[in-house]
């Protein structure tokens, strides 16, 4: 029976994931800390986050989730989906309101949404997606198609691990997918029946 | 493409769906449980919800006709709605502590509106923005035109701050919330379309995202709104509650007109 671990940071509302992924997932668990995730031995992961990247990053390391995490999705393959902050701290570093070494799993950084044409800070609401890799993933199908999207900062990376982009001003990388790793910058959870799909692909990875 | 948000907004009073008119005027409509399922049906893009009680507690009647659980609280009614709500939520009212906006986002809510703690406690709005990020915390400013002069006003609308809407709402920015949730008191149940001429400087000002409510009487009012003000969403209640299918028929008429709306 596959198993879902929802990693709780104690911040933000990640009931919206834990209901989304109760879709298609009976077997889905919400771990507070590294110990209570090494005794669930999930079979997916997901990371939720909404907030700021310096205490998400803090309270991951508090809980002891990095070494756990290291362990069971780059080690052991466990299939990985970082939502938001979940999806940022997955990199090299992160510039908000400081400097903050992330996971570094994905060569890159996060940094504030270029401001041009007077566009508005946050990016908040619908935003259509561009999906750049033509292999069977969790957002097949989904070309073009509108997510809500709620955030100030993005992830600057390469190429290679890049899954879609969004245009705000210019194109910024909206997802990305590396080996069993995905990254979502907008929300599934809060996309309508899109979303619903996306969580639908990752219970069926 | 970022796409123009239309959101219906349901004002709560003793746990029940209320019409507002002048900010005074309550008129009674219905249950609020039935018309959040007529809100997912409709596809709509996020939904706000208000509870304009003057008093602690609302829901007084005892409901046990939802499922098995009893809907007597504020919480239990979020809990019970975020369930199956798939779309951002956003819960205002009765915002007075940080432990008021924790419960909240812990309940359900993504978004919290706040209006009194700016007023009157801003730097627990500071402290918020810090705590659950600033795309958790909108602002809430209501005002009245007067003498060509939009006025910032609290507390339901009756106490006039005696402050420019411009500065006011300069302010809200400056705490660090992710949205402004602009509602013109005058315009409140009248029909008679938006506050175009305020609601394009103050969107225009401002460098966050503007939610303008206040005055929808047709679609033809939303299409205005969004083509002559830089609002990033338009926000209405009664309307919604009033015309049948007025949702979906509002965002076809919409996506003939402009692209930037979602489907």
């Amino acid at each position: 029976m596959p198993k879902v671990a929802i990693l709780d940071l104690g911040i933000g509302n990640i009931k919206s994931v834990y209901n989304a992924s109760k879709i298609y997932e009976d077997n889905v668990i919400i771990v507070e800390n590294a110990e209570e995730l090494y005794n669930v031995k999930p079979d997916k992961i997901i990371l939720p986050g909404v907030g700021a990247v310096g205490e998400a990053i803090k309270e991951m390391r508090k809980r002891g989730f990095e070494k756990c995490l290291n362990d069971m999705v780059i080690k052991n393959q466990v299939n990985f989906l970082g939502i938001c902050l979940g999806m940022q701290i997955l990199a090299e570093e992160c510039h908000e309101f400081g400097n903050f070494k992330g996971l570094g799993w994905i060569k890159g950084q996060v940094k504030a949404l270029k401001k041009n044409n007077n566009l508005k800070v946050p990016h908040v609401g619908w935003n259509s997606i561009k999906i750049l890799k033509n292999e069977k993933n969790i957002l097949s199908d989904l070309n073009n198609k509108d997510f809500y999207f709620t955030h100030s900062y993005a992830l600057e990376c390469d190429e290679k691990y890049i899954l879609s982009k969004t245009y705000y001003g210019y194109d910024f990388v909206s997802s990305i997918k590396y080996n069993n790793i995905y990254g979502v910058q907008f929300h599934p959870e809060k996309s309508a029946k899109d979303g619903e799909m996306v969580f639908r692909r990752f219970m069926a990875l | 493409m970022l796409k123009k948000r239309l959101i219906p907004v349901l004002f709560l009073k003793e746990g029940n769906l209320v019409r507002s008119q002048s900010f005074t005027i309550h008129q009674y409509i219905g249950d609020p449980i039935s018309h959040v399922k007529r809100m997912m049906d409709w596809n709509v893009d996020e939904l706000i919800i208000i509870d304009i009680d003057p008093e602690e507690f609302s829901f007084q009647k005892q409901r046990n006709d939802h499922k098995s659980k009893p809907i007597n609280t504020m919480t239990d009614f979020t809990k019970l709605i975020s369930e199956e709500l798939r779309i951002p939520l956003a819960l205002g009212g009765k915002i007075r502590s940080l432990d008021d906006i924790k419960l909240r986002i812990q309940n359900g809510a993504d978004k919290v509106i706040i209006n009194y703690l700016l007023s009157y406690n801003h730097t627990i709005v500071e402290k918020a923005v810090e705590a659950f990020g600033s795309q958790a915390i909108v602002a809430s400013v209501d005002y009245k035109v007067i003498d060509n002069e939009a006025i910032v006003f609290t507390d339901h609308g009756k106490n006039n701050k005696n402050l420019k809407l411009l500065d006011w709402t300069l302010f809200a920015e400056k705490c660090g919330v992710g949205e402004l949730f602009l509602n013109c008191i005058d315009r409140d149940g009248t029909a008679k379309g938006f506050d175009l001429e305020n609601i394009d400087k103050i969107s225009k000002a401002l460098n966050i995202p503007v939610i303008a409510c206040g005055g929808a009487g047709s679609y033809d009012h939303f299409l205005d709104c969004f083509l002559k003000t830089e609002a990033s969403a338009v926000a209405a209640g009664n309307i919604f509650h009033f015309k049948e299918n007025f949702y979906p028929i509002s965002k076809n008429f919409l996506l003939e007109k402009i692209n930037s709306v979602r489907p």
